[in-house]
This record gives structure tokens, C-alpha cells and sequence, in this order.
């Protein structure tokens, strides 16, 4: 009878465990949200661009922490053009943590026409299979206006 | 009473065996040091009642047992004596083992729900620190930002 009670409080005592454990692996990956990446400086090379032509944006990037992250970027124009630019997607920094300097350059497509262009960054990053899978870290997007001038 | 010269010795000797004889019917009736209850039982034996209906004739413990039952008592031993012939017989029909087994069942559920008790305190429990923990993040509080090294 003793062995069987024995057995009875370790079974209670794995199960409680578990549920504990499930819970506050939970609980840590639910309050990680420190945002892993700051841009704390922008810089557009090329304020005026022509349709077709180059543009240049520079960016102080200082990587916080190892996480995956995932930029959807987009060009827009002042007269409801857009351009779809290819995602940036890194499991790691690929320079590792620290601050960066990093120069981007994007073809502002033919059918953009002139006024106020606008290039969108939308980033989103995961530190934890919670984030990876459910719940990312977001932040406002970078929003970087340049002017597009007439050919 | 005839004249004394004309008594005889074994005249006297009769007369007094006589007042000897009723000597106890003379006397005046002795006084009763005896206590109630002794004192009528004696009095029931002398009158041939001692059929055993009296409770006061009842063993001290158990005078003592009747003197005690509440009307809570009473009514919890007539429902006892209602239960059913074939409740009786079943428990009658058990023997020691069957009766350990059956202990060793209640002993089972009861600490089944001991142990549902514990697991649901703990299922609470974590269910409340995470959903906590949920919404510190949401309004940008880290509840382990002391434990988390680095950054």
C-alpha cells in the first residue's frame, strides 16, 4: 500500500512538473519580445530618382540579438504604383551582433511616375519557436520617402 | 395474662418462644438507608418484576450509552437498522480480503481526488501566470528581464 501511494505521489509529482515546466517554458518565450534589431539612422543617397534609375539608401543597422529575421520591402509612388522588392531572410545576422553600415539599391521600376516615393520595410523577427511559429516580433515599419523626378 | 404464680416454667418457656416468634411483626420497621436504585430493584425482585424491561437495571455502561445518545444518534441508528436485508448480506458475504480490496478502492478515489485537487490548483495556476506573463509582453513588459543574460 505505502509502495503504491509512493507511486501514486511521483506520478503527481512528473505530472506537475511537466504541466509547470510546459508552463513557464511558455510564459519565457511569451515575455521575450526585446526587439532584436535597431535602425537607428537612415540615410537616402539619392534623394531624387528618374524613373528606371537607382536608388541608394544607407543604413545604420546595430543587431541586438541572434534571431531569424524576415523584411518584406515594397516601393510605392505617389499615384498608387507599387513594387513588390524581394524579401531579406536570415536565421542569423549574417555579420553577427554589433553595428552596421549597409548600403541597399533597388531599380525604381519604368511605370513609376514623378512625385513622392516611398520605400516600406516591414520587419518581423522570431528568438523563439513561439515567435518562429505563432506570435513574431514586429515593430513599425521603416518608412524612407525620396523623390521621383521626370525623365 | 394469667396470674404470675400460676405460670409454669414450661408455660414461660412456650410464651417466650411466642414473642420470639413474633418479635419481628413488633418490631417498628427499620429505617431505609438503602439508595434508589438498589432499593427498587430490590423492591421489583420482592414483587417478582424482574423481566428485564427496566433500563435502569441495564449494565452501568450501558446506562451510561443511553444517557448519551442525541436524537441525531437515535435516528442514525434506526437508519442503520433500515438498511436493506440484501445491503446486509453483502456485506456479510465479504470476506477480510474483499473488505481490504474495497478499503484499498475508497483509498484510491479519495486520493484520485487528491490528486485531481493538486492538478487542477496547478493547471490554474499556470494557466494564471502565463496569461499574466501574456499580458505584461503585450504592454511591453519582460517579467524575466533580470534572469535573461546579455543584450
Amino acid at each position: 500500500m505505502m509502495g503504491l501511494r509512493l507511486f501514486g505521489y511521483t506520478c503527481l509529482g512528473i505530472i506537475s512538473a511537466a504541466i509547470l515546466a510546459t508552463a513557464g517554458t511558455l510564459a519565457w518565450f511569451i515575455a521575450d519580445r526585446g526587439v532584436p534589431v535597431v535602425v537607428p539612422e537612415t540615410t537616402v543617397l539619392t534623394p531624387t530618382v528618374k524613373p528606371g534609375g537607382r536608388l541608394y539608401i544607407r543604413q545604420k543597422v546595430n543587431y541586438l540579438r541572434d534571431c531569424r529575421g524576415n523584411v518584406d520591402r515594397a516601393l510605392f509612388d505617389a499615384h498608387t504604383h507599387r513594387a513588390i522588392l524581394p524579401p531579406v531572410k536570415y536565421e542569423r545576422p549574417p555579420q553577427g551582433l554589433g553595428l552596421r553600415v549597409i548600403t541597399t539599391c533597388f531599380t525604381v521600376p519604368e511605370e513609376f511616375e514623378p512625385g513622392e516615393g516611398q520605400y516600406h520595410a516591414a520587419p518581423e523577427y522570431a528568438c523563439n519557436p513561439l515567435q518562429r511559429y505563432y506570435w513574431p516580433i514586429t515593430r513599425a515599419q521603416n518608412v524612407v520617402k525620396f523623390q521621383i523626378v521626370p525623365r | 395474662m394469667p396470674h404470675r404464680k400460676e405460670v409454669s416454667l414450661e408455660r414461660a418457656r412456650e410464651l417466650v418462644r411466642i414473642l420470639e416468634a413474633q418479635l419481628p411483626d413488633r418490631m417498628p420497621a427499620p429505617p431505609n438507608t438503602e439508595l434508589g436504585e438498589r432499593f427498587d430493584q430490590r423492591l421489583m425482585e420482592s414483587q417478582g418484576r424482574r423481566d428485564g424491561r427496566d433500563i435502569h437495571m441495564f449494565p452501568a455502561h450501558l446506562r451510561i450509552w443511553f444517557d448519551t445518545l442525541s436524537v441525531d444518534d437515535v435516528q442514525k441508528l434506526e437508519r442503520l437498522m433500515a438498511v436493506k436485508a440484501e445491503t446486509v448480506a453483502w456485506i456479510d458475504a465479504k470476506n477480510g480480503r474483499e473488505l481490504q480490496k474495497l478499503d484499498g478502492a475508497v483509498e484510491f478515489i479519495t486520493s484520485s481526488r487528491t490528486a485531481a485537487k493538486v492538478l487542477i490548483w496547478i493547471g490554474g495556476m499556470a494557466v494564471a501566470f502565463v496569461g499574466g506573463v501574456a499580458a505584461l509582453a503585450k504592454n511591453g513588459i519582460d517579467l524575466f528581464s533580470m534572469l535573461r543574460g546579455g543584450r
